[in-house]
């Protein structure tokens, strides 16, 4: 079993970028965080190992396409869960912030 | 004459402007047309240092991202990425379960032979008058280069036993404590070898035992030894259901006795399987 990503700012970039797009490809990801392609692949990898992220290949064949096809990655419910409980356990936190 | 001699100097500046343009043309046009050749061999070798399983995948993954980059140079910097994303990749550390069972039975193979180790590590010293221990490198899972270590056997009667015995390889067992091999498994090659094509399954973990070798041949080794013993413990967990997915492919052994098959099978099938 592949154990639970750590939640890095990197983590949270690209977690970031694909729920509020919704699905992107790699290279859209990279635009969309600043990620260098070194750092982006191995951590896109590990987040579907996780299954956090799922992926899959752009509709139609290369040969049609005329170009590689592009892989798209979007967030599965259980990255939505794990998403939702950095929010839920930040709340508090800030809220007591805010009342210091 | 001073007139004639600036006219001469601004005449050799202007044509020198003129073809250090010339050539910067032309080194500007040479190197947009090899980007694309560039670009593609650097994909080309990042993706050989990945995994088998993730070669396909990633080869059309990044030449698609490529095509997004804007800029030539830009290109090139997003491929070299690539060779650092394939070498995070293939690096990535083995299962912590998986880790865990191998520091086990190394340390538990070192302590079982310590005595011996330290009695070869004397003998070895004594008969090759030098320092015992050979450093070799060899390729491990995923193409990850290690420091394996052997005996240094001589030409010598006690060099000739120890290479029979096989107890050169006896050192190995603080790679299966590092994790670095396992039990069972392909034989880890020299990167020389690897290079000069010869085919090795760099998917699996290497092993100190591979399934096609001589180990369960009549003749007693420190191998054989190795492997009875692992098959032993290992039989005896999976009657108490605690090992997990220790089912072999059993054609690995096609050339084994059924007897023989059996007691092996019993503590190969996590290695091989993995």
């Amino acid at each position: 079993m592949a154990t639970e990503p750590r939640l890095t700012s990197n983590v949270l970039k690209v977690l970031g970028a694909l729920v509020s797009e919704g699905e992107l490809s790699g290279s859209e990801i990279a635009k969309s965080t600043n990620l260098a392609s070194g750092t982006l692949y191995p951590l896109l990898l590990r987040l579907e190992d996780a299954g956090w992220l799922d992926s899959r290949w752009e509709a139609g064949e290369p040969s049609d396409l005329g170009r590689p096809r592009r892989r798209y990655y979007r967030v599965t419910g259980k990255g939505q869960k794990a998403i939702s409980d950095v929010v839920r356990n930040l709340v508090p936190a800030m809220g007591k912030l805010t009342w210091a | 004459m001073g007139v004639m001699v600036d006219f001469a100097c601004g005449l050799a500046a202007f044509a020198l402007a003129i073809l250090v343009g010339t050539l910067s043309k032309l080194l500007a046009d040479d190197a947009k047309a090899w980007t694309p050749h560039v670009t593609k061999a650097i994909i080309a070798s990042a993706v050989k240092m990945l995994p088998e399983r993730h070669r396909e995948r990633f080869s059309e993954e990044w030449t698609s991202h490529i095509n997004d980059v804007p800029g030539d140079l830009s290109k090139i910097v997003c491929a070299l990425g690539y060779v650092s994303a394939a070498r995070k990749i293939s690096s990535a550390p083995l299962p912590f379960g998986r880790r865990a069972y191998l520091a086990v039975l190394g340390m538990f193979f070192i302590l079982l032979y310590l005595p011996l180790l330290v009695g070869l590590l004397a003998g070895v010293a004594l008969d090759t008058r030098t320092w015992p221990i050979i450093k070799q490198e060899r390729v491990g899972l995923h193409g990850k280069r290690f420091a394996t270590y052997r005996f240094r056997a001589s030409e010598s009667a006690f060099g000739q036993f120890i290479r029979r015995c096989s107890f050169d390889i006896m050192p190995c067992l603080f790679n299966i404590l590092r994790g670095d091999i396992s039990l069972f498994g392909p034989t880890a090659l020299p990167p020389q070898l690897i290079e000069r094509g010869v085919l090795v399954d760099l998917s699996k973990l290497p092993g100190l035992v591979a399934p096609s070798q001589e180990y369960l041949s009549e003749e007693w080794s420190a191998r054989t030894e190795i492997a009875m013993i692992s098959s032993f413990w290992l039989t005896v967990f999976k009657a108490f259901d605690l090992a997990p997915k220790f089912y072999p492919d059993l054609s690995s052994f096609g050339r084994l006795d059924v007897p023989i098959r059996a007691v092996v099978a019993a503590g190969a099938g996590a290695e091989l399987s993995a």
